[in-house]
C-alpha cells in the first residue's frame, strides 16, 4: 500500500515541477499572444492594451497560482487564440495521438517480434543478416521522408488511400481507417525497425540460457522452445524498451501528424507553441507527461504479471 | 565388445568447434546396451559435457561433429532436426547441472514436467497432470501436489534437481544422460539424490551416461568408469579397478586426490600433477594435434557437418 501511495507523490511532485517549468519557459521566450494575434506593424499602445486584457501585464508568479488553482478544480483555462476551453481542444486531439501511437506500437510490435526472433534463431545464417540489414535500414531513414514515401507510392501513384486528413471513427468509421492506415503504417515500420534490434538481443539471450537448453532436451525444436519458453522471460526485458519507447513516440508522434496533417497534440503543441497560446502549451504538456507517467507505471506493473519472482512469496516446502 | 543392436554405438567421435576447428573431443568411442551405465570422469574442458551434448545433438551451431553415433543401429548423425526433437526427453532425456536455471523461472515447474510428457504423448486423454504428480512423487517430492504449483524460484535446489530428474523420466526413456547432476548440490543432498537416481534408473531399466569430475560420485551409479583427458579417453575399467589399479597417471593422480582419507595428517594433499605433470601432458596434446593423429578420424559423415541445426 505504501508503495503506491510513495508513486502517487512522485506523480504530484513531477506534474508540479514539470507545470513550473513549462511555464518559465513559455512566459521566457520572446514575444507574446498579444503581438502574435496583433502582428508586427501594431502600435506598443496597442499590444499594451490587449495584454492587460488577456491579463499578461500581472506577476508571473500569481499567474501561475491561478493556473494551477483551476487545474485543481478541474478548469484548464482558456485558449487565447480560439477562446476555447483548452480541455475542449485537448479532448479531440488527444483520441487521434491516442489511436496513431496505439496503433503504430501496435504494428510495431507485429513486425519486431516475429522478425528479431529470426533475426535471433538465424543468426549465423543469411536469413539473420538479411533481418538485420532491413532493420538497419528501417532505422536510417528518417520518419518524416518514410512518410512522404509512403504516402507518394499508396497515395500519389496508387492513389488506394487518402494522403492526409483525419475524420473521427464515430463520424465515419471506413473513412477513420482509411485516414489512419498511412500513418499508422509510417510509425509502426520505422519504431519496428528500431524494436528488432531489441527483441533479437533479448532471445539470443534466451537461447544462452539453461532453461532453452532444457526445452531443448525435452524435445522441442529451437523455435518452438523460443516461443515456449522464451518470449515470456525476453519480455521482462522488453517491456521496459517498449515503454520508453512509447514515450518517446508519444512527443515524437508530431512528425508524423504533420506529415500527414493529423490534428492530434503534436500539432496541436506546435501550433500553440508557434502562436504563444499560454494556456493550451500548458495543458497539453501536462497531458503528455501524465501519459509518460501512466506508462511508466503500467511497465512496472507488468514485470509483477511477466516474472513471478517479483511477486513477493514465500518459499514452498 | 559392441554387439550390433546395441542401445547407443559411439565410434570416432571427434568435435570441433568454430572456423579454427578447436578440438574439444578426439576419436570418442563407446558402446551402452540397453540398461547398461558408464561413468565419464574428468576435469572441466576434458570434453564429457560435449561428448554428452553431441549424442543429445544439443551441441552449437559452430559445432562440426564427425564420426559415428548410432542409436539402436541408427546413425544419429546428419538426421533432421525434427527427428532428433522425437528422441529428445522420450527415449532419451539429460539432467543437467546447474539446477538453479535449468528451469524455466516463469513457468511452473508442474507444467515443465507436464509439457514433457505431452510433447511427446499428447494429453488427449487428460492424464498429463496425473503422471506429473506422480513422477514428482516418484522422485521423492513429499506434498507432489502443492510442488507442482511451485515456481522454481520458491523451490530449493535439491528440490529442484528432482524436479528436473521427473522431467527427464517422465516419458520412460531407455537413457538417461546426467552431466555432474550433484555437483551443485550440497553434501547431503548430493548423497540423496544419487541415492534416488540409483533407484529411479534400476526401476526403469534405463541405461545411465553419467558425467562428473568425480570419481566416488561416479562410483556411486555405475560400475564402469571412462576417463577423459583433454578430449580423449585415456582409460576404461570398473570403478573398483581403477580405485585399486589406476593404469594411466593422469588416472592415478584422480584416484590419490579422490582418497584423501589415506592422506596422514599433517602431510600436503596430493595433486593430479604430482602423478600427471604439465610436460608430460604437454607432449600428448603435441601428438594430438598431429596431422598423423587427423587422419584416423573417420571422414564417413563430414557431408552432414552440423547437429543441432534446424
Amino acid at each position: 500500500m505504501g508503495r503506491y501511495l510513495r508513486r502517487l507523490g512522485i506523480f504530484a511532485v513531477t506534474l508540479l515541477g514539470a507545470s513550473i517549468l513549462i511555464f518559465a519557459v513559455t512566459a521566457a521566450l520572446p514575444g507574446d499572444i498579444a503581438q502574435v494575434l496583433l502582428g508586427t506593424d501594431a502600435t506598443p499602445e496597442r499590444v499594451e492594451a490587449l495584454r492587460r486584457e488577456y491579463g499578461l501585464d500581472r506577476p508571473l508568479p500569481l499567474r501561475y497560482l491561478e493556473w494551477l488553482g483551476g487545474v485543481l478544480t478541474g478548469n484548464f483555462g482558456i485558449s487565447h487564440l480560439s477562446r476555447q476551453p483548452v480541455l475542449a481542444l485537448i479532448g479531440p486531439s488527444l483520441a487521434v495521438t491516442a489511436w496513431l501511437v496505439g496503433l503504430g506500437i501496435l504494428g510495431a510490435l507485429l513486425i519486431a517480434l516475429p522478425a528479431g526472433m529470426v533475426a535471433a534463431l538465424k543468426r549465423r545464417h543469411w536469413q539473420g543478416f538479411a533481418v538485420n540489414a532491413l532493420a538497419q535500414l528501417g532505422m536510417a531513414i528518417p520518419v518524416f521522408f518514410g512518410g512522404m514515401l509512403i504516402v507518394l507510392v499508396f497515395s500519389g501513384w496508387l492513389g488506394w488511400l487518402p494522403p492526409n486528413g483525419y475524420v473521427p471513427l464515430r463520424t465515419d468509421p471506413v473513412q477513420w481507417a482509411r485516414h489512419l492506415v498511412l500513418p499508422v503504417a509510417t510509425l509502426a515500420v520505422v519504431q519496428g525497425a528500431v524494436l528488432i534490434r531489441y527483441v533479437r538481443s533479448a532471445f539470443v539471450e534466451v537461447l544462452s540460457e539453461d532453461y532453452y537448453r532444457t526445452a531443448r532436451a525435452i524435445g522441442w525444436t529451437p523455435a518452438a522452445a523460443l516461443l515456449r519458453h522464451g518470449v515470456r522471460n525476453a519480455a521482462v526485458s522488453l517491456v521496459t524498451v517498449i515503454g520508453l519507447q512509447l514515450s518517446a513516440v508519444l512527443v515524437g508522434a508530431i512528425v508524423v501528424e504533420y506529415v500527414f496533417g493529423l490534428p492530434g497534440l503534436g500539432w496541436l503543441l506546435l501550433n500553440a507553441v508557434g502562436q504563444r497560446d499560454l494556456f493550451v502549451i500548458q495543458g497539453t504538456v501536462m497531458f503528455l507527461v501524465l501519459a509518460v507517467l501512466v506508462i511508466n507505471a503500467l511497465v512496472d506493473f507488468s514485470y509483477l504479471l511477466i516474472d513471478p519472482r517479483q511477486r513477493a512469496q514465500g518459499e514452498i516446502g | 565388445m559392441i554387439t550390433p543392436r546395441s542401445l547407443l554405438e559411439v565410434t570416432d567421435l571427434t568435435v570441433e568447434f568454430g572456423r579454427r576447428r578447436t578440438r574439444a573431443v578426439n576419436a570418442v568411442s563407446f558402446g551402452l546396451e540397453p540398461g547398461e551405465r558408464l561413468g565419464i570422469i574428468g576435469e572441466s574442458g576434458s570434453g564429457k559435457t560435449v561428448t554428452a551434448l553431441a549424442v543429445m545433438g544439443l551441441l552449437a551451431e559452430n559445432a562440426h561433429v564427425t564420426g559415428s553415433i548410432r542409436w539402436r543401429g541408427e546413425e544419429l548423425l546428419g538426421r533432421p532436426e525434427r527427428e532428433l526433437a522425437r528422441l529428445r526427453g522420450n527415449a532419451m532425456s539429460m539432467v543437467f547441472q546447474e539446477p538453479m536455471t535449468a528451469l524455466d523461472p516463469t513457468m511452473r515447474v508442474g507444467r515443465q514436467v507436464a509439457e514433457a510428457f505431452v510433447l511427446h504423448r499428447g494429453d488427449a486423454t487428460g492424464s498429463a497432470r496425473a503422471r506429473t504428480v506422480e513422477m514428482l512423487d516418484a522422485v521423492g517430492l513429499p506434498d507432489a501436489e502443492r510442488i507442482a504449483d511451485a515456481f522454481p524460484h520458491q523451490l530449493s535446489g535439491g528440490q529442484r534437481q528432482r524436479v528436473i530428474l521427473a522431467m527427464a523420466l517422465v516419458n520412460g526413456p531407455d537413457l538417461v544422460i546426467c552431466d555432474e547432476p550433484t555437483t551443485a548440490l550440497d553434501v547431503t543432498v548430493q548423497a540423496k539424490v544419487l541415492e534416488l537416481l540409483d533407484e529411479v534408473l534400476t526401476a526403469e531399466q534405463a541405461a545411465c551416461l553419467f558425467i562428473s569430475h568425480d570419481l566416488a560420485v561416479v562410483s556411486q551409479v555405475s560400475r564402469q568408469v571412462m576417463v577423459m583427458l583433454d578430449g580423449e579417453v585415456v582409460e576404461r575399467a570398473p570403478a573398483d579397478r581403477l580405485f585399486s589399479a589406476p593404469g594411466h597417471p593422469y588416472t592415478q593422480g584422480l584416484v590419490a586426490t579422490a582418497r584423501l582419507d589415506l592422506v596422514p595428517p599433517g602431510e600436503r594433499l596430493p595433486t593430479v600433477e604430482d602423478y600427471y605433470t604439465q610436460e608430460s601432458r604437454a607432449e600428448s596434446q603435441a601428438r594430438l594435434s598431429s596431422p598423423e593423429a587427423d587422419a584416423g578420424v573417420g571422414e564417413r559423415n563430414e557431408e552432414h557437418g552440423q547437429v543441432g541445426r534446424s
